[in-house]
C-alpha cells in the first residue's frame, strides 16, 4: 500500500480528467487500476473516460482551437508558454521516477533524465518560432503575390503507448503546440500517470484552456477520439496492428493522421566490424527499457563463417546483464510492463525454438526473481528469416542472430520484414556503411550503435509507420499547407 | 503433507481398437457381449447412404438391428425418448453410439430410459444439502460401444447431459453401468467431422487436463493420463497444417479418452465453469470459450496450486512452474489456432460479465477450483481481465 500513497503524491488527480483546464469529474465510476510490474500489485487506480468524457474533452480542443487565443498568438507566445512548460516539466523528474519504473519496468535511475530529455524538446520546438518560416514567399504563375503558409492543422488526437511516456508525449506535444493546435491527449491504460502530470504542468503554467486536454481511455472509447469528426488529426505511437486499425478509421472520413509503430530492426554486423564491441554494444542497447523499445535492434546478421563467434561474444555480453527491481540501483534491465506482455514474449520464445531457432541462453525467468514479470536476457542464435522470432516485434529482452551467405544476402534478410524502422550497420568503413545504408529500407540507419534521433526524424518505412516525429519533419504533420496569391505583398508579411 | 501415498484409484474395464483395422474386431466384441441385435445411435448427417458410417455397417453384417439417425445437439429429452422407443421396439441387446458427444449420451441417456420405471427427472441428479446425489439406477443396461466421430472426452464417462425441451434446463443423469465397454478409434470416422470441431472439441480436452492436474484432488495415476492427454494436445494442435492429418485426429481422440478418464479422478475449475456459464448462451463453443479465460484462470489460481503449474509444464515441454511461460505458451499455441484472444473479440459484451457470473457461481464445478471463488464479483473482475 506504500507504493498507493507515493503514486497518489506524484499524480495529484488521479481521479480526474484534464479538460478545458480544469480537473473534472468523471462521468462515470468507472476506474483502471494500474498494476506495478514488479510486484504484480495495484499500485495507482486512475478515473477511466467513458463517452461522454472524451467528447467532453473533444469539445474543449475544439473549442479553444476555433474560438480560443491559442492558434491565433504569433509562433513566439506560443514558445514562450513551452519555455514555461519545460522548466516546470523538469522539476517533476521525481514524481516520474516515482510512475514510469512501476507502469512499465524501467530503471529508476533513467527518470530524471528522461524527463530532462522531454523537457529539453519543448525547448527545441520553442526555438523554431524565431527560425522557421512558417510563410514563405513563392512567385505565383498567376498574380502578385504568392505565399505558402503552414497553418495549425486543428485538433490533434494524441495517442501514446506505456513504454515511454513522458517523451512519446514530448515528441507530439510540442510540435504541435507550436503550430498552434490544440491537443487531447489519450494516455494509456498501462501507463497513465504522465499525462496526468503534463496535466498539472499546463494549469501551473495557465496554457489558455482547452488547448491541452488528458484522458485516460480503453480501446472503446479511444475509438471515438479517431472517429470524431472534430478531431483534425490523430497522431499515434503504438504497436502495427492498432496502427492499421487507426489508419483504416482515419481513411473513412479523410482525417490527417501520423503513425509511428512497431519494428522489428536489423543489425548487420559487416566481415571486418569488431565482434566484441558489436556484441557489447547490441547487448547494451536491448537493456534499455529492458527491450521494450519499438526502434530495438532485435535481428542481428551475421556471416555464417563468424556466426558462432558473434553468438559467443553477443551470449557473453548479454547473459551478464544484471535483471532486478528497477528501483535497485545496481539493475541494469528490470521487468516488463504488463503480465500480457510477459506471456506475449515466453509465448514468442516457445514458437521460435518450436520453428528451428537454437536457444542460447535466458528464455526464462530469472532465478531469484519469482514475482513481477521479468524476463532473462535471451539470446536465439541460427535463426531463419521466415521464424517467427524475426518477424514478429517481441518487445522484450530477445535478440536473434540470423546467419547470412554474404553481404547481399545480409540487406536481403535485413529487408525481408514488414517493418523499417530503425537499422545499424557495423563497420570501421565510413563510405561502407554510407552505402549499406542506402540499400536498407528503413527510417533511421546507424553506424556502429544504436541511434535514433528526433532531432533529425524518426518513423518508420513499410509497416513501422506513416509520417516522421522529431526536426522539422514533425512542423509538417501538425501543420496544412495553404496557399496564398495576393496582387501584391502584404504589410504582415515579413521575409 | 505424508510422505507416502495414499490412495484408491479404480480403472473401470474398456477395450479400445484403434486405426484403420479397427472395425475387424467389432463382431469378436459384440460376440463377447452375447450381442446378436445391436442397434446404432447417430446423427442425421451420418445416417445418410454413403457415409463413413457404411464401415459400421459392413462390420456388423447381420447382427445390425436397426439405426436411429435423429440424435439432435445437446440432447434434448425428446430424442433420447425417441430413441428409447426405437430401442425398444427394435429389441436392441447392444448400442453403438457413432459420433460426438451428443449422439454418446444420446445413447447413454436412452439406455437408461429403456432399462428404468420413472420420467427423466425423477432418474437426474440433483443437488441435496450441498452435495451431487445421484438416484441408484440399479437395473441392467444395455451394452455401450462408442466409434467416436471427434475427440470428445464424453467417450470415457458415466454420465449424460440432456436438455429439457420446455425449460432448457439441464438434467444430469449418472450411472457407471453405462459405460462405454468398448472404443472404436477409426481415421475414416474422425476425418468426417469438420476442422473447427476437432479443434474445439481439443482446446476442450485441453482445458479439462489442465483443471485436472490442477485440481486439489487427483492421484499419480490420473496425472499419468492427464500428463499425456494435455502433451497429445498440444503436439497436434500446435501444427496448424497437421491437425488435419488422421494421426493427428485418431491421436486427439485418444487424448480425449485418456482426459476423461484422468478427469473423473480429479476435480474441474474455473475454466470448465466459464464454458458452461458462456458456450451455450453465446453459442461459442466451449473449447474455445476454455481457450479464452485459461490464461487468466492459470494466474488466478497460481499460487493455489503450484504442484498443479509443475505439472502443467512438465506436459508442454517447459522447465520448472512458472505461470507466466505456461501461460505465454498456451497463448501462443491459441493465437496459432485463430482462437480469438478475448472474450469480447468472441461476442461477449461488457454489460452480460455479471448475468454470467451469476450463473457461473451456480455450477457445481466451482467447488473444486483450487483456490475458492469469494463471490460474483471476483468473477467480474477475473472475466474483465479476459474481455
Amino acid at each position: 500500500m506504500d507504493h498507493m500513497i507515493t503514486a497518489r503524491q506524484a499524480v495529484r488527480h488521479a481521479g480526474r480528467f484534464f479538460i478545458g483546464g480544469q480537473w473534472v469529474e468523471p462521468s462515470s465510476d468507472a476506474t483502471i487500476t494500474v498494476i506495478d510490474s514488479a510486484t504484480e500489485q495495484p499500485f495507482l487506480e486512475v478515473a477511466e473516460a467513458q463517452a461522454a468524457d472524451m467528447s467532453r474533452a473533444i469539445a474543449a480542443a475544439r473549442e479553444a482551437f476555433d474560438n480560443g487565443p491559442w492558434p491565433r498568438m504569433s509562433h513566439a507566445e506560443r514558445a514562450g508558454y513551452m519555455r514555461a512548460l519545460a522548466q516546470a516539466l523538469r522539476k517533476r523528474g521525481q514524481d516520474i521516477r516515482e510512475l514510469w519504473p512501476r507502469e512499465a519496468g524501467a530503471l529508476a535511475t533513467l527518470a530524471q533524465p528522461y524527463t530532462d530529455r522531454a523537457a529539453s524538446e519543448f525547448e527545441y520546438y520553442a526555438d523554431f518560432a524565431a527560425t522557421h518560416a512558417f510563410e514563405e514567399y513563392h512567385k505565383p504563375t498567376n498574380g502578385e503575390f504568392g505565399l505558402l503558409v503552414r497553418e495549425p492543422v486543428g485538433v490533434v488526437g494524441a495517442i501514446v503507448p506505456w513504454n515511454g511516456p513522458v517523451v512519446a508525449i514530448s515528441h507530439k506535444l510540442a510540435p504541435a503546440l507550436l503550430c498552434g493546435c490544440t491537443v487531447v491527449l489519450k494516455s494509456s491504460p498501462e501507463a497513465p500517470g504522465e499525462g496526468l502530470i503534463y496535466g498539472e504542468i499546463a494549469e501551473e503554467i495557465g496554457l489558455p484552456p482547452g488547448v491541452f486536454n488528458v484522458v485516460t481511455a480503453n480501446r472503446e472509447v479511444s475509438e471515438m477520439l479517431v472517429t470524431d469528426p472534430r478531431v483534425d488529426k490523430i497522431s499515434f505511437t503504438g504497436s502495427t496492428a492498432t496502427g492499421r486499425r487507426i489508419g483504416a478509421l482515419c481513411g473513412e472520413r479523410i482525417a490527417r493522421c501520423s503513425l509511428e509503430l512497431g519494428g522489428k530492426s536489423a543489425a548487420i554486423i559487416l566481415d571486418d566490424a569488431d565482434i566484441e564491441s558489436a556484441a557489447e554494444a547490441l547487448a547494451r542497447a536491448e537493456c534499455a527499457i529492458n527491450g521494450q523499445v519499438c526502434a530495438s535492434l532485435t535481428r542481428i546478421i551475421v556471416s555464417q563463417q563468424r556466426h558462432d563467434a558473434f553468438v559467443e561474444a553477443l551470449t557473453a555480453s548479454f547473459s551478464r546483464v544484471r535483471v532486478g527491481d528497477p528501483y535497485d540501483s545496481s539493475s541494469e534491465m528490470g521487468p516488463l510492463a504488463t503480465r500480457q506482455q510477459h506471456e506475449k514474449v515466453f509465448g514468442l520464445i516457445a514458437k521460435g525454438t518450436e520453428q528451428g531457432a537454437r536457444l542460447v541462453t535466458g528464455g526464462g525467468r530469472p532465478h531469484g526473481l519469482n514475482r513481477g514479470f521479468y524476463v532473462e536476457p535471451t539470446v536465439f542464435a541460427s535463426v531463419e528469416s521466415r521464424n517467427i522470432i524475426a518477424q514478429e516485434e517481441i518487445f522484450g529482452p530477445v535478440l536473434s542472430v540470423l546467419p547470412a551467405r554474404d553481404e547481399a544476402h545480409a540487406i536481403d534478410i535485413a529487408n525481408d520484414t514488414i517493418y523499417g524502422l530503425n537499422a545499424s550497420v557495423f563497420t570501421p568503413d565510413i563510405d561502407h556503411a554510407r552505402k549499406v545504408a542506402a540499400q536498407l529500407r528503413s527510417g533511421t540507419v546507424a553506424q556502429n550503435a544504436f541511434r535514433i534521433d528526433f532531432g533529425i526524424a524518426f518513423g518508420g518505412f513499410k509497416q513501422s509507420g506513416i509520417g516522421r516525429e522529431g526536426g522539422t519533419e514533425a512542423l509538417g504533420i501538425y501543420t496544412e499547407a495553404k496557399t496564398v496569391i495576393l496582387d501584391g505583398r502584404p504589410s504582415s508579411f515579413i521575409a | 503433507m505424508s510422505d507416502t501415498i495414499d490412495f484408491q484409484h479404480v480403472t473401470p474395464a474398456l477395450r479400445v481398437h484403434a486405426g484403420t483395422r479397427a472395425f475387424t474386431h467389432l463382431p469378436r466384441e459384440l460376440d463377447r457381449l452375447g450381442s446378436k441385435r445391436a442397434v446404432i445411435i447417430c446423427g442425421a448427417t451420418l445416417g445418410r447412404e454413403a457415409s463413413p458410417l457404411d464401415l459400421v455397417r459392413e462390420a456388423l453384417g447381420g447382427r445390425l438391428a436397426g439405426t436411429f439417425s435423429s440424435v439432435k445437439a445437446h440432447s434434448p429429452v425428446s430424442s433420447v425418448k425417441a430413441a428409447a422407443d426405437l430401442l425398444r421396439s427394435l429389441k436392441a441387446d447392444a448400442v453403438i453410439a457413432v459420433g460426438g458427444g451428443s449422439a454418446i449420451v444420446t445413447a447413454r441417456a436412452a439406455s437408461i430410459l429403456v432399462a428404468e420405471q420413472g420420467d427423466v427427472a425423477s432418474l437426474a441428479t440433483t443437488v441435496r444439502d450441498g452435495a451431487l446425489t445421484s438416484p441408484r439406477l440399479g437395473n441392467p443396461k444395455l451394452p455401450q460401444l462408442i466409434v467416436p466421430t471427434t475427440p470428445t472426452t464424453a467417450m470415457a464417462k458415466a454420465g449424460s447431459a440432456l436438455l429439457d425441451d420446455e425449460t432448457h434446463a439441464r438434467l444430469a443423469l449418472f450411472d457407471p453401468k453405462t459405460r462405454a465397454q468398448c472404443l472404436f478409434i477409426h481415421p475414416d470416422l474422425l476425418a468426417s467431422a469438420p476442422r473447427h470441431l476437432i479443434v474445439s472439441a481439443s482446446l476442450n480436452t485441453l482445458a479439462m487436463s489442465i483443471e485436472g492436474l490442477m485440481s486439489s484432488k487427483g492421484d499419480p495415476i490420473a496425472d499419468g493420463e492427464l500428463i499425456h492427454a494435455l502433451r497429445l494436445c498440444d503436439q497436434h494442435l500446435r501444427n496448424d497444417e497437421t491437425v488435419d492429418t488422421p494421426k493427428a485426429r485418431v491421436n486427439l481422440a485418444i487424448a480425449a479418452l485418456l482426459c476423461g478418464q484422468g478427469t473423473d479422478h480429479s476435480g474441474a475449475g474455473m475454466t470448465t465453469v466459464l464454458g458452461h456459464a458462456i458456450g451455450s448462451h453465446f453459442g461459442i463453443e466451449n473449447g474455445v470459450v476454455n481457450a479464452i479465460v485459461l490464461p487468466t484462470v492459470l494466474h488466478f489460481n497460481a499460487a493455489a496450486a503450484r504442484d498443479g503449474i509443475d505439472k502443467v509444464a512438465v506436459a508442454l515441454g517447459l522447465p520448472g512452474g512458472d505461470v507466466a511461460r505456461v501461460a505465454g505458451r498456451l497463448r501462443a499455441l491459441f493465437e496459432t489456432l485463430n482462437v480469438p484472444a478475448h472474450l469480447r473479440e468472441a461476442g461477449v459484451k461488457k454489460t452480460d460479465l455479471p448475468d454470467i457470473a451469476k450463473r457461473a457461481m451456480g455450477d457445481w464445478f466451482l467447488k473444486s477450483n483450487p483456490r475458492p471463488v469469494q463471490d460474483e464479483h471476483e468473477l467480474v473482475a477475473l472475466m474483465e481481465d479476459a474481455w
